[in-house]
């Protein structure tokens, strides 16, 4: 039986959806703090411009995200209920509103804010969605390490909003999400891969085994664990945030050290890899928050 | 042939019935172009669906529109008073 179908016009709560908006909530967050830290005060109403378009151009990578990987995405139970693998939007839909809302963003910031925020907030988007999703994910288990950097951005770009430049503290705050990110999305991966597997991604779980995996996400805890730590030794924050930095690092590292040492058994739950999924998360909610309280309190 | 609820929820409508299978998706000098929308075979309710839809998208994109307006406003008055301008 031959059914032709007619696609009506998408819904706007779908072209909500496609911009991620869980995911913009850490970027927000993340560029929010990078620009309430930096030394020199923002007009509020630039400030609010500026993180308007962190926030759209991160649901402009996410768009486009959806927009490239609809068919992997129709392949796994997380992703099966997104717009456009659930056929309630076209892909030139998706690819429209992903490409203006970049352009829009990036002018924005360039006009109102200025030009180096605008710079690496489009840095940020074709890193996203050239590097990460076009080129590694589907070629690479090292796809999360690199692509990785495309979530660093947002604390550099907030920054540079603020100050117009960068300086070493939102360069550390790059490092630390850059350095955040593969034990935050192993950990995911490791009770997620059946969905990776089953939709042919190359995560390390799949292409190197579990083993290799709780091994990776112990040994990126390391230099993560240092340079969240770093900014108060080096002078760049106080002792509030020193003290919140090694409380919630030391957390982590359990938790990390758990996953790390453990094998899974048959009918595992995966607790511990669902833990540090979780704590990762909140861990990133609370660094941030705890340098900009810093820098009042300072 | 009415197509199922949870399809027309979804706004994806099966149109044209096993006989007349409707217009169809074609690849054009290697473009793929979607198949025509043809209003006279939507059923009454996917017709009052379409009309939902697209009252709804208007209205979001006309506050969108209207806040971007004072935002750009509040830009150009932060701007001269930061000496910008």
């Amino acid at each position: 039986m031959t059914t032709a179908t007619v696609t009506l016009p998408a819904d706007w709560r779908d072209f909500l959806a496609l911009t991620k908006p869980r995911v913009m909530t850490l970027v927000v967050f993340t560029g929010l703090c990078g620009m309430l830290a930096a030394p020199t005060a923002i007009d509020p109403v630039l400030g609010f411009t500026a993180i308007l378009c962190i926030a759209l151009g991160a649901g402009a990578a996410g768009a486009l995200n959806q927009w490239y990987e609809a068919d992997l995405d129709a392949q796994m139970r997380r992703t099966r209920g997104r717009p456009l693998p659930a056929g309630r939007m076209d892909r030139q839909s998706a690819l429209h509103f992903g490409v203006g809302l970049a352009a829009f963003s990036v002018i924005l910031m360039g006009f109102a804010v200025n030009l180096v925020a605008a710079a690496i907030l489009m840095v940020s988007i074709l890193f996203y969605v050239l590097i990460y999703t076009v080129w590694l994910k589907r070629r690479t288990p090292q796809n999360i390490v690199i692509g990785g950097a495309a979530g660093a951005f947002p604390p550099l770009i907030g920054w540079a909003a603020a100050t117009g430049h960068v300086a070493p503290l939102p360069l550390l705050l790059f490092a630390l999400v850059f350095l955040w990110t593969p034990p935050h999305f192993w950990a995911l991966a490791l009770f997620v891969k059946s969905d990776y597997a089953a939709a042919g991604v190359p995560m390390l779980p799949v292409v190197a085994g579990e083993r290799m995996t709780r091994t990776q996400i112990g040994l990126y805890t390391i230099p993560m664990a240092a340079v969240a730590v770093a900014p108060w030794p080096l002078g760049l924050a106080g002792w509030f945030y020193g003290a919140v930095s090694i409380a919630a690092t030391v957390i982590f590292a359990a938790l990390a050290a758990r996953v790390a040492f453990r094998t899974t058994a048959t009918e595992d739950t995966m607790q511990p890899e669902k833990r540090l999924f979780a704590w990762s998360i909140l861990y990133l909610f609370i660094l941030f928050g705890a340098l900009v309280v810093d820098h009042w309190i300072a | 042939m009415m197509p199922e609820n949870d399809d027309v929820m979804r706004g994806h409508i099966p149109a044209g019935s096993p006989k007349e299978p409707g217009p169809q998706p074609t690849v054009s000098q290697g473009r793929y172009v979607p198949a025509p929308f043809v209003w006279e075979q939507l059923s009454p309710e996917q017709r009052v669906l379409l009309g939902q839809r697209q009252r709804s998208r208007s209205i979001v994109m006309a506050s969108l529109l209207g806040l971007f307006v004072i935002l750009v406003f509040a830009i150009a008055i932060a701007k001269i008073r930061a000496g910008h301008a």
